[in-house]
């Protein structure tokens, strides 16, 4: 029997594992987070029990992540790279979960594919200056069948028929969704009011949520802590219970958990890999050989690995023969806005979020965008109906500057932020640039003694084009909400240039068919060491403004399955 | 206040489920009949069998000794003022604060309430009151976050650690020999004018580390679950009118779609994109516990608006990775550079 390890148990890495198991492999998956779902590996997805629960302050204690002190990341801004700091900032700022399952633990599952257009990006609208925008090497069409086969497994909901009709020109579906759509929110149907007002179409969001029982597991019944909230019950899909959890119990796949990969050992010529090497819980370093091995450590965590494997036949690191591993990190950027109400409209009372809009998809070209400086802007899909539990509402206002003492206790008592708050999330696509890159931090290890990753990261001016130009058309949005007393939006990209917090990564081992700038092959091959596929998001040349997990999935899938086929 | 190493107080919610709704879940939780039916987590396997294990609560200690507590009882009573209504002394805070700081007294280590559910919202046992028992890596995290690294050199791979316990005894004593200086017996003995004047002294480095851990801890500990010590009688939801924790029972659909308080506007509304036909044919739970009646929650009239729209789902992470300092989450906003 062929034989693969996978590095890594999020998305990519649990759907790998169960297409290839499912084509006879023997795979195992070594995940450096340990495992939150009692019964898992030994029971029905449907009976799997969880550790998660609706406990705001598990979230501040790193609860299913890495620890800051053990297992920090450092960041910079380019200007401070230019500057020679070393770093500004270190810890979890941009970090992942780390658990089996990973991220999709407590992501909120919403699953809109990518557009037609986004593959062809370079070839449609042309370079920006100082960026490395780049069509993808395969198409919509090479995802779709991936698409509708996630979609069917992980069970997502949504409507066809409520789908404007350029996202369905965009994204064609060959079918209706396996669930109809959740219920909406309150506060979601009075943003939807607004956008209709203006002329957009706001529709249902199509998510791995159940809206009726699916796949031996119970329905939602909106308690509206999703995002970075284990469900309590049950009610969503993930790389647990829609595959990794199956295939674990089909018998060809073992998980080992605080397995913590450093490194890939080729041949002397290093055109295979021979080993992986690990720590386990204890410290002891062990080591595993396969026919193949499967990265799917996520963006930060995949380069370090490869820049962490250099050797004698890859002196750079692992593939790097284009020096482009760890070069083109990409974060979607954010532009959070919000009407203000005199009454509760209880923004959080729903599965969140209900309600997408995609009018802000773009492209946008013509004299209104050359203006603020770039040639087009790309924008992204808006959440519609976001709102903000109350411990995270607390340390907003502390953030914000609102001190301790009285003025604390009114501000909670008003409620701005909360109660009388209907909030949006506009998605916003951002431009691969060389300079945005991963590399090892030159002097902070982690508790094992291995540099951690670095990452220099800023926005490009199209990120900042894009927010100029899509905030008022947000603001003028929320303005038409029927009702409300008031509207803010809240530009990312011109508030500063470090990441924001965002679970969306992409980008540090690009695939594409020239050796010379990317760093795979079609099929996530390494160019130069044909045995080791890169599987996760760091494999995407550009980063669509959508929610990327259902991507991830399809085009792991798709990498899975030519594998199992010989590729 | 309690008294040391008594268990948490966990208040009983304002709703309290009859009689016949817990006859309703145990009748979920028991009448399956088939091995790949739904279960509820926590609640043992539908097709029984599998009696639920009794949840052991897990009975916190305190670090500090008693002058240091009372120290920080009279802090947090700042941070969190008493008005029309209770604040983070009556909530418990310094307790909850004390808890964390002597975690590792306990076992499991008083780090992360268990779950999934408490016995809040319909289910028959608050499994929230049972910690969690942490893995070898969590274990490590905590002792160098909450012990530091003492010059242990495992714990200084990047050098040395200052520890939650040093930064709250060290601050504390400060705001003790200040209020000394000021000819007060100790800081409790201070009144509240005097007390905010040296928690907002940011020019003493001790007292400025101390206010940058404690004003997020009691936060934590206000607004958070009870069973962490810190929100006896749910004062922090009160007040703010936070519904809690709301699993296993959840919402109809109904209190999700129209608002609880109907406003002449809603006619305009879109409807929601639900298919009610559809979702009253599924046996969900939410129908076979009966739904709490909302207690009117009247909000201050407040015309003003933000000048920032809160990051929504960023904010979690942005708390995460505050990891319990203001200055990093202000750092973390872009309210302040780094």
């Amino acid at each position: 029997m062929p034989e693969a390890i996978v590095i890594g148990s999020g998305p990519a890495g649990s759907i790998s594992a169960w297409a290839l198991a499912q084509a006879g492999w023997n795979v195992t998956v070594l995940e450096r987070g340990r495992n939150l779902r009692p019964g898992f590996g030994s029971v029905p997805s449907g009976q799997l029990q969880t550790k998660y629960s609706s406990d705001e302050v598990k979230g501040t204690r790193q609860f299913g992540f890495p620890h800051p002190l053990l297992d920090p990341i450092t960041g910079r801004t380019q200007a401070e790279a230019g500057d020679g700091l070393d770093r500004s900032i270190s810890g979890l700022h941009i970090q992942l979960g780390s658990a089996v399952g990973g991220t999709s633990l407590h992501y909120n599952a919403k699953f809109p594919r990518f557009w037609k257009q986004d593959f062809h990006t370079l070839s449609d609208l042309g370079p920006q200056a100082d960026a490395q925008v780049a069509d993808w090497p395969i198409s919509y069409e090479d995802l779709a069948p991936f698409y509708d086969e996630v979609e069917r497994t992980i069970g997502v909901q949504g409507d066809v028929t409520k789908m404007p009709a350029r996202t369905l020109e965009q994204s064609p579906r060959s079918s209706q969704f396996v669930m109809p759509p959740n219920p909406t929110g309150y506060a979601a149907r009075l943003l939807a009011a607004g956008a209709e007002a203006i002329g957009w179409n706001p529709y249902p969001y199509p998510a791995a949520v159940n809206s009726q029982p699916f796949d031996g597991r119970l329905a939602c019944n909106s308690c509206g802590l999703c995002s970075g909230f284990g469900c309590p019950i049950n009610a969503r899909g993930d790389a647990i219970t829609s595959y990794l959890n199956p295939a674990v119990l089909a018998g060809r796949v073992r998980v080992i958990e605080r397995a913590a990969v450093f490194r890939i050992d080729t041949s002397a010529d290093g055109k295979r890999a021979t080993a992986v090497r690990y720590h386990d819980a204890e410290g002891v370093e062990r080591s595993l050989s396969a026919d193949k091995v499967l990265i799917a450590a996520s963006p930060i965590h995949t380069a370090r690995l490869l820049l962490l494997s250099a050797n004698g036949a890859h002196p750079t690191g692992l593939g790097n023969r284009s020096d482009q591993v760890g070069r083109n990190m990409m974060f979607h950027y954010f532009t959070v806005g919000g009407a203000f109400f005199e009454r509760d409209v209880q923004s959080l009372r729903a599965q969140s979020t209900t309600v997408q809009v995609d009018d802000l998809v773009g492209p946008f070209t013509g004299p209104q965008i050359t203006a603020l400086g770039v040639p087009w802007i790309k924008g992204g899909l808006v959440q519609v109906g976001s709102g903000l539990p109350l411990l995270n509402e607390a340390y907003f206002y502390a953030g914000l500057g609102i001190p301790h003492g009285a003025p604390h206790k009114a501000a909670m008592r008003s409620s701005l932020a909360r109660r009388r708050i209907a909030g949006i999330q506009f998605v916003g696509e951002d431009v691969p640039q060389a300079n945005n890159r991963v590399d090892l931090d030159p002097t902070v290890k982690d508790w094992r003694g291995l540099p951690v990753a670095r990452v220099t990261w800023s926005p490009h001016a199209h990120e900042k084009a894009s927010a100029q130009y899509t905030a008022p058309l947000l603001l003028a949005w929320l303005r038409a909400v029927p009702g409300s007393a008031g509207a803010v939006v809240t530009p990312g990209p011109l508030l500063g240039d470090n990441p924001q917090n965002t679970a969306h990564h992409a980008g540090t081992a690009r695939m594409g068919s020239d050796p010379a700038t990317s760093v795979c092959d079609a099929m996530g091959r390494l160019h130069d060491c044909g045995n080791v596929h890169v599987v996760d998001g760091s494999l995407f040349p550009t980063f669509p403004g959508f929610n990327p997990t259902l991507t991830i999935l399809a085009n792991a899938l798709r990498i899975a399955r030519g594998i199992a086929a010989g590729a | 206040m309690s008294s040391p190493d008594a268990p948490v107080p966990v208040f009983t919610r304002r709703v309290l489920l009859s009689g016949s709704a817990q006859l309703a879940l145990a009748a979920l939780v028991a009448c399956g009949d088939s091995a790949r039916a739904p279960s509820l987590p926590g609640g043992g396997p539908i097709g029984g069998g599998t009696p639920t294990p009794p949840v052991l609560p897990t009975t916190p200690k305190r670090f500090l000794s008693d002058a240091e507590h009372a120290a920080l009882e009279a802090f947090v009573d700042r941070l969190i003022p008493a008005d029309a209504d209770p604040g983070a002394l009556a909530g418990g805070c310094a307790d909850a604060i004390d808890y964390l700081l002597g975690a590792f007294l306990t076992d499991p280590p008083f780090i992360y309430a268990g779950g999934p559910f408490s016995d809040r919202a319909g289910h028959g046992q608050n499994q929230f009151a049972s910690f969690l028992p942490l893995d070898g890596y969590e274990a490590f995290a905590w002792r160098l976050a909450l012990e530091g690294s003492q010059g242990k050199p495992e714990r200084e791979f990047n050098g040395a650690v200052k520890g939650l316990q040093a930064i709250y005894r060290e601050g504390l004593a400060q705001l003790d020999a200040r209020a000394q200086g000021m000819g007060s017996a100790n800081f409790a003995a201070l009144g509240a004018p005097q007390r905010d004047v040296l928690i907002n002294d940011s020019s003493d480095a001790l007292i400025a580390e101390l206010v940058d851990v404690a004003f997020p801890a009691t936060l934590n500990a206000f607004y958070g679950a009870p069973e962490y010590g810190g929100n006896r009688d749910g004062v922090g939801w009160g007040f703010t009118a936070y519904e809690g924790d709301v699993q296993p029972r959840g919402y109809t659909d109904a209190q999700v779609v129209e608002p609880d308080n109907p406003s002449p506007l809603d006619a305009l509304l879109p409807p929601s994109y639900h298919d009610p036909a559809q979702r009253s044919a599924t046996p969900l739970m939410q129908r076979l516990l009966p739904q709490p009646t909302r207690a009117d929650w009247p909000l201050p009239p407040q015309k003003a608006t933000l000048a920032a729209a809160p990051p929504f789902e960023s904010m979690g992470a942005m708390v995460q990775a505050a990891d319990g300092r203001l200055s990093r989450l202000r750092v973390l906003m872009g309210v302040r550079n780094a």
